[in-house]
C-alpha cells in the first residue's frame, strides 16, 4: 500500500508539474529579445524577422496614422494603435501612445516571440485582451515539450494550431473596434461564421492551419532535437514592409503563395444588341473570412475587366497603373472589393477614428455545407455591357494591394507619410483569376 | 485511516489531477486523414482503374514525393486495359475538396511527357489542410472516363 501511495504522489507531482521547470538560464529580460530565441530556433526567428508581426511597430503607415490619429483625437486614441503595433512597449509601460517608439528598444517592438508564447488568457474577442503570464515560462503547441535548461515550457491551446482556441488567441488583435463602436476588423467574427469553426474535424481548421503552414521537421536547433510539427512563422496575409526590411522578397513570395488560389473565377460571355454581356463571377473558395479581410477599409481589391477588338480598348473597367488610385482612372462599372467607412453624415472618410459605419462589399466565405441554406451559394457575380461591337478578347484579373493609394495620399498631403512610401506598396494579381475569352470559345464560361 | 480508504483517496486524487491536464485542451481542429484508406498510391506502384474501366492510371513520380500543403507536381502515366500506353488522350485535372465543397484557384496544367502515356502535371494546388479528391477526366477518342485520387494535407 505504501508503494502505491508512493507511486500516485509521484504521478501528482508529475502532473502538477504541467507547467512547472526547472531555474531556466534565461531571466525574463533575455526571453524579451527575440535575438535570444534565434539560437536554438533560428528558421523561426529568421521568418518572423520577415513578418509584419515584427514589422509592425516600425511600419511607416502605422507610425503616419497613429500620430495623425493622435493629433486629431487630442490624444484620446492613446493606445489604440499601440497595444497591437508594439503590446510590449505598452505593457512594460514604455508608451501609451506609440509617439515615442523611437525611444523604444527594437526588442520590444512589433508582435515578438515573447509576446505570443507569453500569453496565458485571451480576456475579450477584440482591441488585444490579452493577457501575458510574465513569467519564464514560454507556452506553444507542443502538447509534450520537452524540458530544456534554458526555459520552462507549457502547452498551451492558445498556440496550438490543431484546437479552435488558437483561433481567438489570433483574433484578438485582429479583430479591431473603433472608440464609436464600429467593427473595423472583423477577421474572426467573419471566420467564426464559416464551416471551418465546426467541432465537424472534417471542416474544422483554425487561422494558423491556413497561415502557418506546417512541416515535419525538429524545432529546436539543439542536439537530439525530435522530428515536430514545425509551423512557418512568415504569418503571410497580405501587408508587407514598406521599407527596407529583411526576407522581403521571401514574405511577398509567401503572400502570392496564399493568395493565388483564394478566388476562383469565372466568365461568361453572351451576344448582346450587337456587343456582348460578360458576367464575373467570384467564388471566395479558400479563405476562412470574407475576401478581402482585416483592415479591409484600407485594402484595395479590385476586377479588371478589358474587352479588346486588335489593339483597341473598346471597354475596361479597373484598368489602372501601379501606384495609381481607382478614383483618378475613369472606368466603367467598376467592381472594388473592401469597405468604405462612412462619418457622421453618412460620407466616405480615410481614417479609422472618423468612422461612424462601414459599408461592406467583401466576397463571403463559405459558411454552410447545406444546399437549402441560401446562403451556400455564396459566389459573387457581376455584368459588364460591352455593346459597342463584339470583342475579339476579353481578359479578366483580380487585384489586391495592401492599401488604397488615396489613403495613403490623404497621409502624404497631412505630412505624416514619406511620399516615397506610396511607390513601394506592391500589387499582387491572383494568379487563379487571370481569363481569357475569345470568340473561338463561342458564348459560353471560361474558367 | 484505513489503507482502502487511503487508496481510494490517492485513486481519486490522481485521476481528478490526470483528468484536469487531460482536458487542457479544448476543441480540435484537426483532421488526421493521414491513415484514410482511400488516398493514391504514391510509391509508383500500384495502378488505379479509372470509374467504367477503360483506362488506369497510376502516379510514376511526384515532387514533393507525398502530397503537400501548395503546390505540387505529379507526372501521371496511364495506360489502356492491356497495360498499353495512352498518348493521345485530352487529360483534365481539378483538385476539389468535397468535404469543404470547393477547388482551388490555381488550375492544374497537363503537359505530355516524351514518355509514352507520361503526362506532368503542375502545379497540382492543394493549398488548404485536408482531405483533397484530384479529379481526373480521361478523354480518348469517344471514351470518356474519370479517376479520382485522394490526397491528404496536414498543412
Amino acid at each position: 500500500m505504501r508503494r502505491f501511495c508512493l507511486f500516485a504522489w509521484v504521478a501528482l507531482g508529475a502532473q502538477l508539474g504541467c507547467g512547472s521547470e526547472p531555474a531556466p538560464v534565461y531571466s525574463r529580460a533575455a526571453l524579451l529579445d527575440p535575438q535570444t530565441c534565434s539560437s536554438c530556433h533560428p528558421k523561426h526567428v529568421q521568418e518572423w524577422s520577415g513578418s509584419v508581426h515584427a514589422y509592425a511597430a516600425v511600419d511607416p503607415v502605422f507610425l503616419a496614422m497613429n500620430a495623425r490619429g493622435q493629433r486629431e483625437t487630442n490624444g484620446a486614441l492613446g493606445d489604440f494603435c499601440v497595444k497591437c503595433h508594439a503590446p510590449l512597449a505598452v505593457a512594460e509601460g514604455l508608451t501609451n501612445d506609440g509617439l515615442n517608439l523611437g525611444e523604444v528598444a527594437s526588442s520590444l517592438k512589433g508582435v515578438t516571440c515573447y509576446f505570443c508564447h507569453n500569453v496565458s488568457a485571451v480576456a475579450g474577442t477584440h482591441n488585444n485582451p490579452l493577457k501575458l503570464a510574465n513569467d519564464t515560462t514560454l507556452r506553444g503547441g507542443i502538447s509534450n515539450p520537452i524540458r530544456n535548461a534554458v526555459h520552462a515550457s507549457a502547452h498551451s491551446p492558445l498556440l496550438d494550431r490543431t484546437t479552435l482556441d488558437s483561433a481567438a488567441f489570433c483574433g484578438a488583435c485582429h479583430d479591431v473596434v473603433n472608440q464609436h463602436g464600429v467593427e473595423l476588423e472583423r477577421t474572426l467574427l467573419e471566420w467564426k461564421e464559416t464551416i471551418f469553426n465546426s467541432p465537424e474535424p472534417a471542416t474544422a481548421l483554425s487561422c494558423g492551419k491556413c497561415h502557418m503552414t506546417g512541416s515535419r521537421e525538429p524545432v529546436a536547433n539543439v542536439p537530439n532535437a525530435p522530428v515536430r510539427q514545425h509551423h512557418e512563422h512568415t504569418f503571410a496575409g497580405i501587408d508587407v514592409a514598406l521599407t527596407a526590411w529583411p526576407e522581403l522578397e521571401a514574405q511577398r513570395a509567401a503572400i502570392l503563395r496564399d493568395l493565388n488560389p483564394t478566388v476562383i473565377p469565372r466568365l461568361c460571355v453572351a451576344a448582346l444588341d450587337g456587343g456582348v454581356r460578360a458576367d464575373v463571377s467570384l467564388e471566395n473558395a479558400l479563405a476562412g473570412h470574407a475576401w478581402p479581410s482585416g483592415a479591409a477599409q484600407d485594402r484595395d481589391a479590385w476586377v479588371e475587366l478589358v474587352a479588346y477588338r486588335g489593339s483597341e480598348i473598346l471597354f475596361q473597367s479597373g484598368l489602372v497603373k501601379d501606384g495609381q488610385s481607382l478614383l483618378d482612372a475613369p472606368s466603367e462599372d467598376l467592381w472594388r472589393l473592401g469597405d468604405q467607412m462612412r462619418g457622421e453624415q453618412g460620407e466616405p472618410v480615410h481614417m479609422f477614428w472618423e468612422a461612424r459605419s462601414v459599408e461592406s462589399n467583401l466576397l463571403p466565405p463559405i459558411v454552410t455545407r447545406d444546399m437549402g441554406d441560401p446562403r451556400f451559394y455564396h459566389t459573387v457575380t457581376r455584368y459588364y455591357r460591352i455593346v459597342q461591337a463584339v470583342p475579339d478578347r476579353i481578359t479578366l484579373k483580380v487585384h489586391i494591394r495592401p492599401f488604397k493609394p488615396e489613403l495613403l495620399q490623404s497621409l502624404i498631403d497631412s505630412g505624416d507619410l514619406s511620399p516615397e512610401i506610396q511607390s513601394n506598396v506592391p500589387t499582387f494579381t491572383l494568379q487563379g483569376t487571370e481569363l481569357e475569352w475569345t470568340p473561338a470559345v463561342g458564348f459560353q464560361c471560361v474558367k | 485511516m484505513s489503507s482502502a480508504v487511503l487508496r481510494w483517496v490517492c485513486l481519486g486524487l490522481c485521476s481528478l489531477v490526470l483528468c484536469a491536464c487531460a482536458s487542457a485542451g479544448t476543441t480540435q481542429a484537426s483532421l488526421d486523414c493521414t491513415e484514410d484508406p482511400s488516398l493514391a498510391d504514391f510509391s509508383g506502384q500500384s495502378w488505379a482503374t479509372s470509374g467504367a474501366g477503360t483506362f488506369k492510371l497510376r502516379i510514376a513520380a511526384a515532387s514533393p514525393n507525398t502530397p503537400t500543403k501548395g503546390d505540387n507536381s505529379w507526372t501521371l502515366e496511364l495506360s489502356d486495359v492491356t497495360g498499353a500506353p495512352l498518348s493521345d488522350v485530352n487529360l483534365q485535372v481539378t483538385p476539389f475538396m468535397p468535404q469543404h465543397g470547393h477547388g482551388t484557384g490555381v488550375k492544374a496544367i497537363v503537359t505530355p511527357s516524351v514518355e509514352p502515356g507520361r503526362f506532368v502535371v503542375t502545379p497540382v494546388n492543394l493549398w488548404m489542410p485536408g482531405l483533397w479528391e484530384v479529379r481526373l477526366t480521361v478523354e480518348h477518342g469517344a471514351a470518356v472516363d474519370h479517376i479520382v485520387l485522394n490526397a491528404c494535407i496536414e498543412g
